[in-house]
């Protein structure tokens, strides 16, 4: 992450970002939608009183936040929202919780067992995905799993630290990699390489 | 008892398969050898647990405006508690805390079995000789 990034924008960088154009169209519908969803799950209130102040209060949030849009954190950063597929996505978010359900009963049934057959290994491998979204969603999806946490992401690189080995199957055999991957992307590639697996405090690799 | 409806007995299993999962993230905060492993405990059991108790209130609730503000509350649990468990395993690893790792072979089940062939059990023994002679 570059520093100067964080700081605000170029007058003639927020002009030019302010040009209408198709994404950005998509862009604001959809965020327009969101924020009047959550506001009326909130509210409760249908009367055009309480939707006219939603949608001001909408509109107030997008044009603060218009120019926050503009600044990029990292290099491959890109709008998500145009770039998802959303049939994929739908797919994948079920799928998902079939995961967190099946090793959230592994990971418990090690706990209780009075033997507890834990096998706590440091997994780090680089992957092959199209922006940083997709790392992001790929490491909490990572997370969301129990028995594997997401350490940290430089790079390509991921540092995942996994309780046993039935819990890191799933990312070492590619199978939730490449649901991230077509979520994104339409082509289908491996994605997880240069897998390394470390069961030894004296073996960690420079994290 | 046979007052509850179907429904109610539905979420009633849910709230308390939620509260069982909880309470084994618990134990394992207490079992687990280091942060780490503790973290996935602390953490992800207790995901699934808050899970199914919110699943098994919106059963309860029904079809109706309160049934979406309790899913908005389990999208905001799934989203903020990956970020917050890496939070805390990024901090402890950048600040210099080491995993415990071992094999199965290793593990008595609640300590790493000492092996007089490892380097670190060999550097301790060299160790305590030479700081008793002097």
């Amino acid at each position: 992450m570059r520093l100067d990034l964080l700081l605000p924008p170029l007058q003639c960088e927020r002009f030019n970002h302010s040009i209408v154009n198709r994404d950005t169209a998509v862009r604001f519908v959809f965020s327009f939608v969101a924020l009047m969803v959550f506001w009326v799950v909130l509210s409760g209130f249908f009367d055009a009183m309480h939707i006219g102040f939603g949608a001001l209060s909408a509109l107030i949030v997008l044009a603060t936040f218009n120019s926050i849009r503009t600044v990029h954190f990292f290099e491959d950063q890109r709008d998500a929202i145009t770039a998802v597929r959303f049939h994929k996505f739908i797919a994948y978010v079920p799928w998902l919780i079939v995961e967190i359900v099946k090793s959230a009963i592994h990971v418990a049934s090690m706990i209780i067992h009075p033997k507890m057959d834990i096998e706590p290994s440091m997994i780090t491998f680089r992957v092959d995905l199209p922006s940083a979204h997709a790392k992001m969603v790929l490491g909490n999806s990572i997370t969301l799993t129990p028995g594997t946490l997401t350490v940290d992401i430089k790079g390509d690189r991921f540092v995942v630290h996994a309780l046993s080995p039935t819990t890191y199957a799933g990312i070492v055999d590619d199978s939730l990699p490449r649901k991230v991957l077509g979520v994104f992307s339409p082509e289908d590639h491996p994605v997880v390489h240069d897998v390394s697996i470390t069961h030894s405090n004296r073996h960690l690799p420079n994290l | 008892m046979s007052d509850f409806t179907v429904l109610e007995w539905i979420s009633a299993v849910f709230i308390v398969l939620g509260i069982g999962f909880m309470l084994i993230g618990s134990i394992g905060v207490i079992r687990l050898p280091d942060f780490y492993s503790r973290t996935h405990a602390a953490s992800k059991t207790d995901t699934l647990g808050i899970l199914l108790v919110i699943v098994g209130l919106m059963i309860l609730e029904g079809f109706t405006i309160n049934m979406g503000k309790l899913a908005f509350v389990l999208i905001f649990v799934a989203l903020a508690n990956p970020i917050g468990s890496h939070a805390l395993a990024r901090a402890a690893m950048d600040s210099g805390l080491k995993p415990l790792l071992f094999r199965k072979e290793e593990w008595d089940g609640t300590s790493v079995i000492a092996d007089s062939k490892k380097p670190s059990i060999v550097k301790k023994s060299k160790q305590s000789p030479s700081g008793g002679s002097v």
